[in-house]
């Protein structure tokens, strides 16, 4: 025992040991991914960028009710709700910003939209060299939701607010259906 | 004739002053030079931070050397300061949530579940079992992912860099797990009052248990490189030794306090979540250096890593939340159709939920210490003063305690040793 330990001491033996594990580390496979070539595939839970949903037939479903700017905790989304120039029984959301600078990517806004008018997506890689760039208006969210339409609909169905939407039958006094297309003249 | 002998003898006494005032000036010279020549005795202040490497954030110190010991440490805080405590007196239980994940950011869940924990105490409200076992199970995941940073990075500052690769590999893995379930890497955002938000999907269990699998392994590697290594246990070995009593005394908690041989941990003392139904012992060091809090947290994956698959075993059937609409959101799909349940929505989301007028304090044993939540409430649905009590906010308090008589080489060790996160310390 006591040549043993000697001779580990005068042959480095721990570092010994600790080189050869980090020589066999050459020869496994990298862990690494060289990132803008190759892309890690995102779960449908991400929380990327906040988009706009439609309906089907390419209606809006922000009632401009207010709720996702009560809940933000960093204040980044500030609505202003109006009643609609065409369906005067409906509110729409006259203008609608979402501060990107701000936004810190909770996800509450989702929660509290009542007609799954926001999800969020895999989108994660949107820069800008002015602040305002950051600042998406309505019409900005509603394009980048039609862009990432799919991604969308993974997340809620992965919070489980997409089977909520689809289940329910009964056309209640708040379901809110889509309104007939404006363009094909209903 | 007079006259001219009075002059004559002012001009020598002139003379006389200016002679002895050469021979005292050259007098002053030789003895200022020979004091120039000696070594200089005085004590040395050296500014280290707030912008250094191994602060791990934007700490400052003031180091009062006498030659290279560390006479005095005079941490100075307050870089990172964000107000969290006042702003919380403007947010609704809910909107806090995820402002604490940026409390100690590199172990968020673990700070959502202290804050869920107080509020929930205050609500007196259960919470289904199965939300208890995912609970704990991402709880003690973000054990493991903290304590694979903390060893990578003290590693690191010491001056092994292998193990820093070794360990963010497990954590990448750990991290990837994280956002399957929440969405995202750091700012978790997990934990609700009265549950979780989301249900551990299958591939969070298979890859959960295939992790754990190879973990052991994986541990034994990063032990291959430091355990026996003479540079590391030069370094760490007897080094910011602080005894029992004196932890205790300055309030140190979690892996610090249990390397001094304190048996202290609220899992086991205080248990929470389902810590009471598995097996598992809290790891005790001996000597209180910077080796034994090295291994108390080697020993705490190990356990963690324990906790984590026995709860996976038993993981019972349920709800992830609890049933109590006046707390949890309702159901998307009676929101869409049920207009008593729409207003109800509207009020959680714009007042948020009614908690009972009281205080109550309630710590968690986060990786890092105990992290407590100090909530007063006065009955509506946002808390009247929220007083965080930061582990690491109380480390920094021993840290001149810790560092006093150790060579400034050894700072940087003793900063990591504490596992202090600044965002978590200025808060």
């Amino acid at each position: 025992m006591g040549i043993k330990k000697f001779l580990n001491t005068i042959m480095f033996g721990e570092i010994m040991s600790g080189l050869k594990l980090t020589f066999r580390h050459m020869f496994k496979k990298a862990v690494t991914l060289q990132y803008p070539h190759e892309k890690l595939t995102l779960p449908d839970g991400y929380r990327g960028f906040i988009v706009h949903r439609r309906y089907e037939n390419e209606q809006e479903r922000c009632v401009g009710c207010d709720l996702c700017e009560a809940i933000c905790p960093a204040k980044a989304i500030s609505v202003v709700g109006d009643i609609h120039p065409e369906f005067p029984e409906r509110r729409y959301a006259k203008e609608y910003t979402l501060d990107f600078t701000r936004c810190i990517f909770c996800g509450f806004c989702v929660v509290a939209c009542p007609v799954n008018a926001l999800a969020m997506t895999k989108e994660y890689a949107h820069s800008s060299f002015t602040r305002e760039g950051l600042i998406y208006s309505k019409e900005q969210l509603l394009s980048l939701g039609d862009k990432c339409e799919q991604d969308s609909i993974g997340y809620l169905k992965f919070k489980n607010m997409w089977e909520a939407e689809n289940s329910g039958k009964e056309e209640g006094r708040y379901h809110f259906p889509p309104i007939p297309s404006v363009k094909s003249g209903g | 004739m007079e006259q001219e002998k009075v002059v004559d003898k002012v001009a020598e006494q002139i003379e006389e002053t200016r002679r002895r005032e050469v021979v005292l000036s050259s007098l002053r010279q030789t003895v200022l030079n020979d004091l120039d020549s000696t070594i200089q005795t005085d004590q040395f202040l050296l500014n280290m931070g707030p912008q250094h490497p191994s602060t791990h954030g934007v700490l400052r110190v003031l180091l009062d050397l006498d030659g290279e010991r560390i006479k005095r440490s005079i941490p100075d805080l307050g870089y990172l300061h964000r107000g969290t405590e006042k702003i919380a007196e403007y947010r609704t239980y809910n909107q806090i949530i995820p402002m604490t994940d940026r409390l100690d950011y590199v172990s968020a869940m673990a700070n959502n579940y202290a804050f869920v924990r107080a509020v929930e105490k205050l609500l007196e409200i259960k919470v289904p079992e199965r939300a208890e076992y995912i609970r704990t199970i991402v709880a003690e995941v973000q054990r493991i992912v903290n304590h694979l940073f903390w060893l990578g990075t003290q590693a690191l500052d010491i001056g092994a860099m292998s193990v820093f690769f070794y360990t963010f590999r497990e954590r990448e893995e750990l991290l990837d797990l994280f956002e399957i379930i929440c969405g995202a890497r750091l700012t978790s955002n997990y934990y609700r009052v009265g549950g979780v938000d989301a249900d551990l999907p299958k591939e969070f269990i298979t890859r959960l248990y295939k992790f754990l699998d190879t973990f052991e392994k994986n541990i034994g590697e990063y032990n291959t490189l430091l355990e026996t290594n003479r540079i590391w246990l030069a370094r760490t070995k007897n080094i910011a030794v602080i005894t029992g009593e004196d932890a205790i005394n300055f309030g140190v908690s979690g892996p610090s306090l249990r390397g001094s041989g304190v048996d202290y941990d609220l899992r086991k003392y205080e248990p929470y979540g389902v810590y009471d139904q598995v097996e598992w012992s809290v790891p005790v060091g001996t000597n209180g250096d910077v080796y034994d809090r090295y291994w108390i947290r080697i020993e705490e994956m190990r356990e963690s890593s324990k906790i984590i698959r026995q709860c996976l075993d038993r993981l019972p059937a349920g709800k992830i939340l609890t049933d109590d609409h006046k707390i949890t959101f309702p159901d998307k799909g009676k929101v869409m159709h049920n207009m008593e349940t729409l207003i109800h929505h509207f009020l959680l989301v714009v007042q948020g939920f009614k908690v009972p007028a009281g205080d109550t304090y309630c710590g968690t044993e986060t990786p890092k210490g105990e992290l407590g939540f100090y909530i007063v409430s006065d009955g509506s649905g946002k808390p009247y003063r929220m007083k965080i009590r930061a582990p690491s906010f109380i480390h920094i308090g021993a840290l001149d305690h810790m560092a006093k008589g150790y060579m400034v080489a050894d700072i940087v060790t003793i900063f990591g040793t504490l596992d202090i996160v600044m965002g978590e310390c200025d808060r």
